[in-house]
Parts: structure tokens; C-alpha cells; sequence
């Protein structure tokens, strides 16, 4: 194994993770081609943790998502890795397994989730159904009591329950889709771009909500975006994915204010914002990064060389406080990491 | 209304809406009204180029302000005047003219493209406007317009539409755009679909194309972080309204209109260290999404 993980990275010896993705490795199979969508990702999400999981278009961050929760369809292929929440992996659980721990212990919002609400069928008897599908059928008024106190809990009316989804506002349905996620106490909640499609005051409402429901839980939440202000605002550490690859990972501190790879900064520089106009803040916080890509940045601390780099996955270098970063060489130098995120 | 209408010479304003409204009619036997633009007033100089953001969310109106613009929608109320002259009337009489000086860039540069031509196909109004005294000329018009917006011609031309990026389709979209030299561009939210490390490429273009091409640009958003960025001034529009207007870095710094107050505080700043600002939005139910008024863009610009 290339990858080079600090002990409080290693996946596997680390007690206090709940869940433990090692070398995950999905692809998607076309006639006479081999796109690989993740390869060689591992990390581990802490109780409680927010974990964001950022990258741009193709970063194979969705794919990642799916793939922990074994819902990668055909032509897509989990090639090998192992997932493991609560002692059980997921990747070779027996589907009888896999369905009890899907929902109960890990729940999913799926990307666009709002507008896949039963549409025929009332918000409270979607969560009741929820509840019913995994617990077996219960006394109808206690479940009736779960809906309400759910939609309590993600600031929604009693009433909405008896309202249709196409009488419900966006965010009013991502709500919704919060309290059936969060209906059966889960452990971990993978959050696929919860509130892309709202309205920005619509938008920090909704992720507010998320935030509440999740920590009132105690649940750990991976959250997948490609919004870096929204990560900044939500998450505890960030992940950043580039070409289904880990290229930085780190408290969400250290990687916005001191990001080591090339790819993040440029990530970071690209983000506009309304306090900081010229992107004062920003520069400073990637200036004095070195740019000479024929030598790894990290200097005499790296040990690999530019032929082994672009067959193997790249070492993952430890810079302090569990923020890791990917050997960039291999990838080419900065100006050519610009044009490939530019094309 | 007190907008600078017009310049020293007293030019008229380059665009100019005038108590404009628009509704549309829908529901049964189409007797119900939705009102889209409210009693909107603006002026953009002739004198000076600028770049003005209409900013708001769904359904606030700020996609049929840009489809009225272009002239695509006509006023139910009100008028519209581009350089003095009724945009209504300079399409019957002039409107070739108008539709080269008015260019649009819209959110999903694949709605513009046949996918059953090349993308070269995108240029071929050289020949429509006269633009390029021969073929050879034109072909080498479009190479190099191309070469300014970042685009490889060899890498470009010849190509389908589904070959190329979301970036490289849009900043094909700007090539056109530069090729046509147009006095106002129109752009419906023309980085939202373009992932982060493209979108500053495209803003800067829009900038560039401001400040050495002198044209000016009316740039619809919901974001108003991008619309800090590059805009000098900016209106905020809410259903339909035009609820405060001046210049960005003021309007932004110290904004009065409670919803535009609630607006800017929602905006999330790239910085763990800077929380969002303001109170929660701690209403029943959330924000109401207010009224989406549905409009498809037009298939194709010609």
C-alpha cells in the first residue's frame, strides 16, 4: 500500500471514527474505455464531525457518496476498498445487512432529493413511510407523533404534513426530505448537494436546519458540494477531490487559511466574495507557495519521484494537525494544474 | 425618478427602462395575472461603459427584465428605449442593427448550440452582419477572437457542441459576442452552471470586454458575490420590484432595504472565521420561495 497515513489517519487504527473509507476505487465501464470516477480515497469521519467532500464537476465526489452506500448502478463498478460503519463493511455486507444499516444507521439526502418526493402522496405519510418501511408497522398515533416532532425539528408546521410536495416551497421540501433522513436516528448523514438548487436566504436556512437536526442527533454528516463559501460556513474538516483523487484534507481552518496544494488554491482563489473584493484575504493566505513541480513542494520531506508518482497514487504528506496533502508531482506544475482546471 | 438618464451632452442613455411592467397571464381561461416586472426604472450611460448587476432570486422578475432588454419580450406597461429609440420599434425598422448590438450570453451556453452543427456554425453571422470583408478575413477574425477568450482555434473549430466543457462553450459564446462588437451584452447568469476555477476566467472576460472593448454589460445574477466582483452598480430587484439601486461597493457595504439586508447576510463567506451575519431566518416554515414566474430561454440566439 502507497498511500502514507499518519496514525490518526489510518484507516482501521482509529477507534474514534464512525465511519472508515479505505482505498475506495469505483469505475465506470464504457465498450472499449475505463473511466476511473474514485481511486485510491480514504479517510475516516469522527463522532459528530461535519466532513465536508468538495471538488468541481467529475471530481467523482458524488460517485464517492454513492459508492459508501453500495448504490453505484451499471455501467459503474466499486472496484475494490472497504467502507466500514460500526464494524460492518458495507461493500461486502449481505443485502439483508446492508438494508438495516441504510437508514438506520446511515441516511441519505440525495442530490436534487426535494423534487423526488412522491408527488401523489402527503409529506407526512412520505416520513411515516419512511419510519413504518424500517421499523415495521407501529401504533399509527405514535407515528403520527414522530412525523410531527420531526417536522418540529427541521422548522416545519404540523400542518405540513398534510400538504402535497407541489404545495410545499423548495425549501420547505428539502425540509422535509431532512426529517426523513433524520427520522431513524442515524449515525451518519450523506448530505449529496443539500441546498444547491434554493435560494441563498432560502439556502442558509435550510443548511442551518440541517446543522441543527444533525447535531441534536449526534450524527456525523459528509457533506458534498462544490460551494467552498457554503463548506467554510458548515463543516469542522474539508476534503477536497480533484479527478477522483484526495488531493487535501484538514481541519476546515487550516485548509482555508494555509492550503498547500496548487489545485486548492486555485480553488480557493476563485471563490468571490462580498467582504473580501480583491481576494486580499485569500492571496496571502496561498502566497509563498513554492511552484517548481519538478521536486514535490514539500522538499527532502517527500520521497517520491516524478516516474513512480504518475503510475501510483500520490503519498499523502502529513502537514500538522491532520491536514494531509497529496504529493503533487505527477500532476504537473502550477501552470499547467491552471490550464487543466480551465479546459 | 432620479437616474442620471443623460450624460453632460444629453445623449440619451445607452439602455432605458421607463415605469416598465410586464405580466403575464395564466390559469384558467388565462384570466389570472402575474406580474413578473413592476414598475421598473433604469438608466445605463451612453457616455461611459458600465457593467450593472440586476440582482434577486427565483422569481423576482430578473430574467424577464433580461429577456425584456433584448427585446424578446415587449413591456405590457411602460417604455423601453435603447440610444433614444423604442426597442419595439428599432426591431421593425432596424433590427438586424439591434440584434448585433444587443448580444445575450445566457446561463447554459448548450441551449445555443445545434447539436447537430459544428461549433463553427456559431459564426457564421460574420457573413449575415458583414462583418469581415472576405471568408479569409472572417476565418482569421474568428481564430483570433478565439485566442483572446483562452480558446485553441485548431482545438476548437470542427468540433460538436457535447465535445466541448460548460467554460469552453461559454467563452465560445464570448468569442461571438467580441467578433459582433456589440454596445451592450446582456448576460442571464452565465456562471452558475461553470464550475469555480472557470467562472473567474469568464468574470474577468466580462471585464476585459468593459474596459478595452468599451461595451456594457447588463449581468443578471442570484449571486451577489460575483455580481461585487465585477459590477459598478447594482440593483436588487424582489418580485418584480426594484427594491435598492446604486453603486455595488455602497449598496453592499450598507444596505437599507430590509430584504436587501436579508439577502446580503445570507451570502456565505469563503472564510470558517467569518460566520454568517444577522439573525437566522427563523420564521414558521421557512422563507417562502415567492412566486417562480417559468420562462424558457430562447432554443437559439441567431
Amino acid at each position: 500500500m502507497i498511500t502514507e497515513l499518519p496514525a490518526s489517519e489510518r484507516p482501521g487504527s482509529v477507534g474514534a471514527t464512525v465511519l472508515t473509507v479505505e482505498d475506495l476505487r469505483v469505475s465506470y465501464e464504457r465498450r472499449d474505455d475505463r473511466l476511473v470516477a474514485v481511486d485510491g480515497l480514504s479517510f475516516g469521519v469522527a463522532p459528530g464531525e461535519v466532513l465536508g467532500l468538495v471538488g468541481e464537476s467529475g471530481s467523482g465526489k458524488s460517485t464517492a457518496a454513492m459508492a459508501i452506500l453500495r448504490l453505484v448502478r451499471p455501467p459503474g463498478r466499486i472496484e475494490r476498498g472497504r467502507v466500514t460503519l460500526g464494524g460492518v463493511d458495507l461493500l461486502t455486507a449481505d443485502p439483508a445487512a446492508l438494508r438495516r444499516i441504510r437508514w438506520r444507521e446511515v441516511a441519505l439526502i440525495p442530490q436534487g432529493s426535494m423534487n423526488s418526493l412522491n408527488p401523489v402522496m402527503r409529506a407526512g405519510d412520505q416520513i411515516a413511510d419512511a419510519i413504518t418501511a424500517h421499523e415495521g408497522r407501529g401504533d399509527g398515533a405514535t407515528v403520527r407523533q414522530r412525523v410531527a416532532t420531526l417536522l418540529d425539528s427541521v422548522r416545519l408546521g404540523a400542518d405540513v404534513a398534510h400538504r402535497y410536495p407541489h404545495e410545499l416551497s423548495g425549501g420547505m421540501r428539502q425540509r422535509v426530505c431532512i426529517a426523513m433522513a433524520t427520522a431513524l436516528d442515524p449515525r451518519l448523514v450523506i448530505a449529496d448537494e443539500p441546498t444547491s438548487a434554493l435560494d441563498v436566504v432560502t439556502q442558509r436556512a435550510v443548511a442551518e436546519t440541517l446543522l441543527d437536526a444533525t447535531h441534536r442527533l449526534r450524527a456525523s454528516m459528509i457533506l458534498i458540494g462544490h460551494d467552498l463559501a457554503l463548506q467554510a460556513q458548515m463543516v469542522d474538516r474539508l476534503a477536497v477531490m480533484r479527478r477522483g483523487r484526495l488531493v487535501e484534507i484538514g481541519p476546515v481552518r487550516a485548509v482555508f487559511h494555509r492550503p498547500v496544494h496548487p489545485y486548492t488554491r486555485i480553488l480557493l482563489t476563485a471563490v468571490p466574495s462580498i467582504r473580501d473584493p480583491d481576494g486580499k484575504r485569500r492571496k496571502a493566505w496561498v502566497a509563498g507557495q513554492g511552484d517548481d513541480s519538478a521536486r514535490c513542494f514539500l522538499g527532502a520531506a517527500c520521497v517520491q519521484d516524478r516516474a513512480t508518482a504518475a503510475e501510483a497514487r500520490p503519498l499523502m504528506h502529513d502537514v500538522g494537525e491532520g491536514h494531509l496533502v497529496a504529493c503533487p508531482i505527477g500532476e504537473g506544475d502550477h501552470a499547467s494544474l491552471w490550464t487543466a482546471a480551465h479546459d | 425618478m432620479t437616474d442620471p438618464v443623460s450624460g453632460p451632452t444629453g445623449a440619451p442613455p445607452l439602455l432605458e427602462l421607463d415605469h416598465v411592467r410586464k405580466s403575464f397571464s395564466s390559469g384558467v381561461g388565462r384570466r389570472e395575472s402575474v406580474v413578473a416586472v413592476d414598475d421598473v426604472t433604469l438608466a445605463l450611460p451612453s457616455e461611459r461603459p458600465v457593467i450593472a448587476a440586476i440582482a434577486g432570486e427565483s422569481g423576482s422578475g430578473k430574467s424577464t427584465l433580461g429577456h425584456l432588454a433584448l427585446g424578446l419580450l415587449s413591456p405590457t406597461e411602460g417604455r423601453l428605449r435603447f440610444r433614444g429609440q423604442t426597442v419595439g420599434d428599432l426591431i421593425r425598422t432596424d433590427g438586424l442593427e439591434f440584434r448585433r448590438q444587443v448580444q445575450a450570453i445566457f446561463q447554459d451556453p448548450a441551449d445555443v448550440f445545434n447539436p447537430f452543427y459544428r461549433v463553427d456554425h456559431v459564426f457564421a453571422m460574420l457573413g449575415r452582419f458583414r462583418l469581415a470583408a472576405s471568408a479569409g478575413e472572417g476565418r482569421e477574425q474568428v481564430r483570433s477572437a478565439l485566442r483572446a477568450v483562452g480558446l485553441d482555434p485548431d482545438r476548437t473549430l470542427g468540433r460538436y457542441a457535447h465535445e466541448l466543457s460548460g467554460g469552453q462553450a461559454q467563452r465560445l459564446m464570448i468569442a461571438r459576442v467580441l467578433l459582433l462588437k456589440p454596445r451592450l451584452i446582456v448576460a442571464d447568469e452565465p456562471v452558475s452552471m461553470v464550475d469555480a476555477s472557470m467562472r473567474v476566467a469568464i468574470l474577468d472576460a466580462m471585464v476585459e470586454l468593459k474596459d478595452k472593448l468599451g461595451v456594457s454589460i447588463l449581468y443578471i445574477t442570484h449571486d451577489l458575490a460575483t455580481a461585487y466582483r465585477v459590477s459598478d452598480e447594482i440593483f436588487i430587484l424582489h418580485r418584480g420590484r426594484i427594491v435598492e439601486r446604486g453603486s455595488t461597493r455602497a449598496v453592499i457595504a450598507s444596505p437599507v432595504d430590509p430584504y436587501t439586508r436579508q439577502l446580503i447576510a445570507s451570502v456565505p463567506e469563503p472564510d470558517p472565521d467569518i460566520r454568517w451575519g444577522g439573525p437566522p431566518d427563523d420564521s414558521p416554515n421557512g422563507t417562502p420561495d415567492g412566486p417562480g414566474v417559468a420562462l424558457s430561454q430562447p432554443a437559439a440566439v441567431r
